[in-house]
């Protein structure tokens, strides 16, 4: 499917060492775990699973392939604006600009023009910036094919999650490899699957998204979202 | 109801007026299967604010029902619109869709109150649902959406699709847009949560408080036994907007009166008059 050049970019970019403080988001595990609703790997996999395919492969994917094949920035900042009205939970809206936002800064600093062209218009702006709609700009100036963009994109949320539960000692890390290993099956799933340029970006992620907004009211956390 | 094509026009048509200290009903046109009776005015505060029950006939809604409703509240106008109680989702032929569109506007200083009862989703059940709201700047509504799933023969068998898209405008701008399509509920092993509402709160645009309504008010929702739920300020700084989550629809509902209430102090500090015990 992909030759070795590209893999090699997936591995460089779903990294979860790639500076782009992807370690700074639970999205979701932090509250989830805190309001005893997330209690180890088998909760994990539920989460991992729910995320994907009522959040990641409905809502995100659609964002970044449209904003991918976007003609210029000023669509993108179009579909960017989409994604920002499309989020009504504060803290999710703040986690998904913040995330977005040091991906993109990462990719301006190694200097690809897209992002730095997009960089440059985020300024003043603060409701532009969202993770998926960034992610379409980044690696589409890092080469990527849409096709791996959308994988990598999928994959660095799972990576995410997964981390998030270690670092809470929610589960293990030898646990954490099962869960990926079986998201891995979940994602190659989800991606042979059709995504039609017309589907309007749609979530159900109630449980997520109340563990999030409540994140405000809590004393202490250790992620953003 | 049973149509054979889609209806282009609405069978509940309302329009709340402002005449003097009271708000009046200046359209009125209903039709099968929705049934209007008398208007109540049931609040001291607001004074003017009018309250109206709406019923159907047919109790639920059918696979091939097409369902349009148009409400608007005039300049200054208030009115608190409610359904008589949960209303069934019948399994659809299979190719069928129950279709329901829901347009509400709130004209500058008009206050709209719009808190429908829960949607109860049979076996094979298949909704689409749209509702659009218009809220100028100044003008303030509270829209509430919930649903269950239930199986009379206890058997968990699961609806066949539901779809819904509400958005709301604020001075021209979609301010949120908020969807779903979903064919199961979110699984989940320790607690199995069947009921799922959420409300947005349009706030005028001189109210200045809504990180702090939102606040206030997820402590509220933390505190009503079973219900899992949150508050947030919407985009835009369009208002605030509340999910619910619970094993059940009396959970849900709680959570609906106590976001109503919250709604209602901060908008006028005192809390709304009790309708009945099932109307929120």
């Amino acid at each position: 499917m992909f030759d070795a050049l590209t893999a090699l970019a997936l591995c460089q970019y779903g990294d979860s060492a790639y500076p782009a403080g992807g370690f700074a988001f639970s999205w979701g595990v932090e509250g989830l775990a805190a309001d005893g609703l997330l209690e180890g790997s088998a909760d994990l996999d539920e989460l991992i699973g729910e995320h994907l395919e009522a959040r990641w492969n409905t809502m995100d994917r659609p964002l970044l392939r449209r904003a991918f094949r976007a003609d210029d920035l000023e669509a993108v900042a179009a579909i960017d604006r989409l994604a920002d009205v499309s989020t009504p939970s504060a803290p999710m809206r703040e986690g998904s600009r913040r995330a977005g936002r040091a991906l993109l800064g990462v990719s301006a600093r190694l200097g690809h023009s897209r992002s730095r062209a997009y960089r440059a218009m985020l300024e003043g702006n603060e409701r532009l910036g969202h993770l998926p709609v960034v992610q379409a700009v980044v690696y589409r100036d890092g080469g990527l094919a849409l096709e791996a963009a959308e994988l990598v994109s999928g994959w660095t949320l799972v990576n995410g999650l997964a981390s998030a539960a270690v670092r809470l000692g929610v589960i293990g890390h030898v646990e954490a490899q099962s869960s990926l290993t079986a998201a891995r099956g979940h994602l190659a799933r989800l991606v042979a699957e059709p995504c039609p340029d017309e589907q309007r970006p749609s979530s159900f992620t109630p449980l997520i998204d109340i563990a999030i907004s409540r994140n405000p009211s809590r004393h202490v956390r250790m992620f953003t979202t | 109801m049973t149509i054979a094509s889609p209806a282009n026009h609405a069978q509940l048509d309302l329009g709340f007026a402002r005449r003097g200290e009271r708000t009046v009903m200046a359209r009125r046109l209903f039709a099968w299967p929705f049934v209007l009776t008398r208007s109540f005015a049931l609040d001291t505060v607001p004074a003017h604010m009018l309250t109206v029950i709406v019923q159907t006939s047919s109790g639920a809604v059918h696979g091939e029902d097409r369902l349009i409703q148009r409400i608007r509240v005039a300049t200054g106008a208030a009115a608190h619109v409610t359904t008589q109680g949960a209303t069934a989702v019948h399994r659809a032929h299979p190719g069928f869709t129950s279709r329901e569109a829901i347009k509400l506007d709130v004209a500058p200083g008009g206050e709209l109150e719009f808190l429908q009862e829960p949607r109860i989703l049979f076996p094979e059940a298949a909704l689409d649902q749209t509702v659009e709201i218009e809220v100028a700047p100044s003008g303030a509504a509270i829209i509430a959406d919930a649903f269950t799933v239930h199986d009379p023969a206890g058997e968990h068998r699961p609806f066949r699709r539901l779809t819904s898209s509400t958005v709301l405008t604020r001075a021209g701008d979609p301010a949120v847009i908020d969807r779903l399509d979903i064919a199961a509920l979110p699984r989940r092993r320790a607690v199995r949560f069947e009921a799922f509402g959420t409300v947005l709160l349009a706030l005028p645009d001189s109210f200045a408080m809504c990180d702090e309504l939102a606040r206030t008010l997820t402590e509220r929702l933390g505190s009503l036994g079973d219900l899992y739920g949150a508050a947030s300020p919407l985009p835009m700084r369009a208002g605030v907007g509340i999910r619910l989550a619970a094993p059940d629809l009396r959970s849900v509902r709680a959570g609906i009166k106590a976001t109503w209430t919250a709604y209602r102090l901060a908008l006028h500090g005192v809390a709304p008059a009790d309708r009945r015990s099932s109307a929120t």
